[in-house]
């Protein structure tokens, strides 16, 4: 079987910025696992068919766990500027800038696996229209509302992946 | 026709930062901005909160020193609390925070600064960066990516957790170190030293074979500022006095930090949410400070570690007075690098790092704590106020990279002035203003970072508002 990671990333307290979270959690919950806390990245639970991991944002060590995958799926807010409620995207393994950040992009980090340790996964972004990126917790209405729809999109790429 | 140059790497506003490039008429650089916005909304974000909350909460602030904002919190809460933590407790959480600084700082050089460094200013930004350094040097590299793990396993094995941890509490910390754990925290020390060593090595390289450019960029005067050891003097990151010296290397203050409001004042600017801090006594902008490495490095008297204090030695030789220009940041951060993972080793090695007795209890309510702690890019203060119950009425945060905000600002309009063409504007010449600013490793990620945002884009503009050059990338 193709083993898959899903990788929720954003900050739980700036609203939508969270979605990755909910996201995530609403997926275990279909695949019958424990839900994570916010402050709980999920490392000690992989293993399984479909693998979940809760990062406050992407870093580089990353790289070495998505060579053992060959589907890895990030899951983001996306923000105005991208007209879809839920943008789906095949990523390449090539450099993006993250400008004057400690921040990796998930291209990047495909490109660093590939480069370091040999093996670069199919990468897909998900991302879901946020609404509210202001201080606080819990998501808008609006973007909470495509959550199940971007669970389906999960679990169907989970699902054609194995 | 006056021109306007826009470096904005997002168009969110909350946490980013933006430059702004004003020309003349003949396409010279007027005056450089460097706008960044503040964490005012985190703040008022917490109020309303249980003070024995707050170590919990504030890492959410930043992904990418969230150890800094847990132990500097964790302090304001001792005080809170009134009661300070015993020994073993202290140990683990300077352990904690030493694995924060090999984290961050072995990511900065490796991943953000080395591209510059190994490839050049100027080098196709295609390749310019870790996907490029890989190719041209995969031990590095992979020797860079060891490093920022085996930081994140310190931090790790602590708390349970890579990021956000819970680990330090009022008084103390909730879980104590077993001898297997410290056995395998120990072991690689030795190689990690081996791979700082290296980068270090080829900092010092470049600088001593650059140093016509050093001498150019981002070099200016200001006072310093950081933590030291009450008895030598040291370099200290996670407790100490905080030491202010001028600008000759003169020592103006040596101030327990929890009474910062006596010695900080923080300037506003209409241009930057970002308040200005400088030193009270010699006003605004003559008090202006710089911190981080380099802060740090220049107001100590040495490093409390054999190996880091030899490379410290042959660091203050290079001045003096305080050593000034912008990209020795680099060399600095390499230092601390090292004493970082050789201070890890020292705690390690305590016998009271596996004590169980890691913390002391209090039920008081002080109403009032201040905790400053040197995050890897400068001083970091925290400072609740609470009402009896202990319930947090009003939160105050300066953080590391609002230090050294005017240094930043100043940077950029030395380099934008230095080397910037507006007539002829070049991707490297962008590359360096951005340089400027990524030596003194600010820290933006207190931000959202949603998908959607715009690539880096400087935009030069006529006076009347009409786009005259665009240059993108990203």
């Amino acid at each position: 079987m193709i083993r898959t990671l899903v990788i929720g990333f954003g900050n739980a307290y700036r609203r939508d910025d969270g979605v990755g979270y909910a996201v995530l959690n609403a997926l275990r919950g279909r695949l019958g696992r424990p839900l994570l806390d916010a402050d709980d990245d999920g490392y000690d639970d992989l293993g399984h068919p479909v693998d979940t991991l809760l990062l406050h944002q992407l870093v580089p060590e990353l790289a070495a766990n998505l060579a053992g995958y060959e589907l890895v799926v990030f899951v983001d807010a996306h923000m105005g500027t991208i007209p879809e409620p839920i943008r789906q995207e095949e990523l390449t393994a090539c450099y993006r800038a993250a400008t004057v950040s400690h921040q990796v992009h998930p291209c990047t980090l495909l490109a660093m696996a590939q480069e370091l340790y040999g093996h670069s996964p199919r990468g897909i972004l998900l991302s879901i229209r946020g609404h509210d990126f202001d201080f606080g917790e819990g998501l808008s209405p609006e973007t909470q509302a495509l959550v199940p729809e971007a669970v389906d999109r999960l679990l169907a790429l989970a699902g054609s992946a194995g | 026709m006056g021109q306007k140059i826009t470096i904005e790497p997002i168009t969110r506003i909350e946490g980013h930062a933006r430059v702004t490039i004003n020309l003349d008429d003949a396409g010279k650089v007027e005056h450089a901005y460097f706008h960044v916005d503040q964490f005012r909304g985190f703040e008022k974000f917490c109020q309303g909160r249980m003070f024995f909350e707050m170590p919990a909460i504030t890492p959410r602030i930043c992904g990418i020193c969230p150890v800094s904002h847990h132990l500097a919190s964790a302090k304001a809460c001792d005080m809170i609390a009134g009661v300070r933590p015993p020994r073993p407790a202290q140990l683990l959480r300077e352990l904690m925070h030493m694995g924060q600084f090999i984290q961050s700082h072995s990511m900065h050089f490796f991943h953000l600064a080395s591209p510059d460094l190994i490839l050049g200013f100027d080098a196709d930004p295609k390749i310019r960066n870790i996907v490029g350094i890989i190719e041209a040097n995969p031990g590095l590299a992979l020797k860079a990516v060891k490093l920022r793990k085996y930081g994140q396993e310190v931090i790790r094995t602590l708390s349970g957790r890579r990021i956000h941890p819970k680990f330090a509490v009022p008084g103390g910390v909730n879980k104590a170190l077993t001898a297997q754990e410290r056995d395998e925290l120990l072991a690689p020390i030795d190689e990690m030293i081996g791979y700082m060593q290296e980068g270090l090595a080829l900092a010092k390289q470049w600088l001593g074979a650059n140093q016509e450019l050093v001498q150019r960029f981002a070099n200016f005067r200001t006072g310093y500022l950081g933590m030291v050891d009450a008895d030598t003097g040291a370099v200290q990151l996670y407790d100490g006095p905080i030491r202010l010296i001028d600008r000759d290397g003169k020592r103006l203050e040596q101030f327990d930090g929890t009474r910062y409001l006596d010695y900080i004042r923080e300037h506003v600017e209409d241009w930057s949410y970002l308040k200005f801090p400088y030193y009270k006594k010699l006003g605004w902008p003559d008090g202006v400070y710089r911190v981080a490495p380099l802060g740090r490095l220049n107001v100590a008297d040495c490093i409390s570690t054999p190996i880091a204090n030899e490379e410290f030695e042959k660091f203050k030789a290079i001045s003096k007075g305080p050593v000034e220009p912008t990209l020795y940041m680099h060399y600095a951060r390499l230092i601390e690098d090292i004493y970082a993972a050789e201070r890890a080793r020292e705690l390690l090695e305590d016998p009271d790092i596996l004590s169980t007795e890691i913390i002391n209890e209090s039920t008081a309510i002080t109403g009032e704590g201040v905790g400053v702690i040197e995050a890897p890019r400068g001083t970091l203060w925290h400072h609740y106020w609470t009402d009896e119950n202990g319930q947090i009425t009003q939160v105050n945060l300066i953080v590391a990279t609002g230090n050294n905000n005017w240094a930043m600002c100043t940077a950029v309009d030395s380099v934008a002035k230095e080397f910037i063409d507006g007539k002829n504007l070049t991707e490297g010449m962008l590359n360096r203003v951005e340089a400027a600013i990524r030596a003194y490793d600010p820290c933006l990620s207190c931000s959202t970072h949603a998908i959607g945002q715009m690539p880096l884009v400087v935009e030069v503009r006529g006076s009347d508002g009409a786009l005259v050059n665009r240059v993108q990338r990203g």
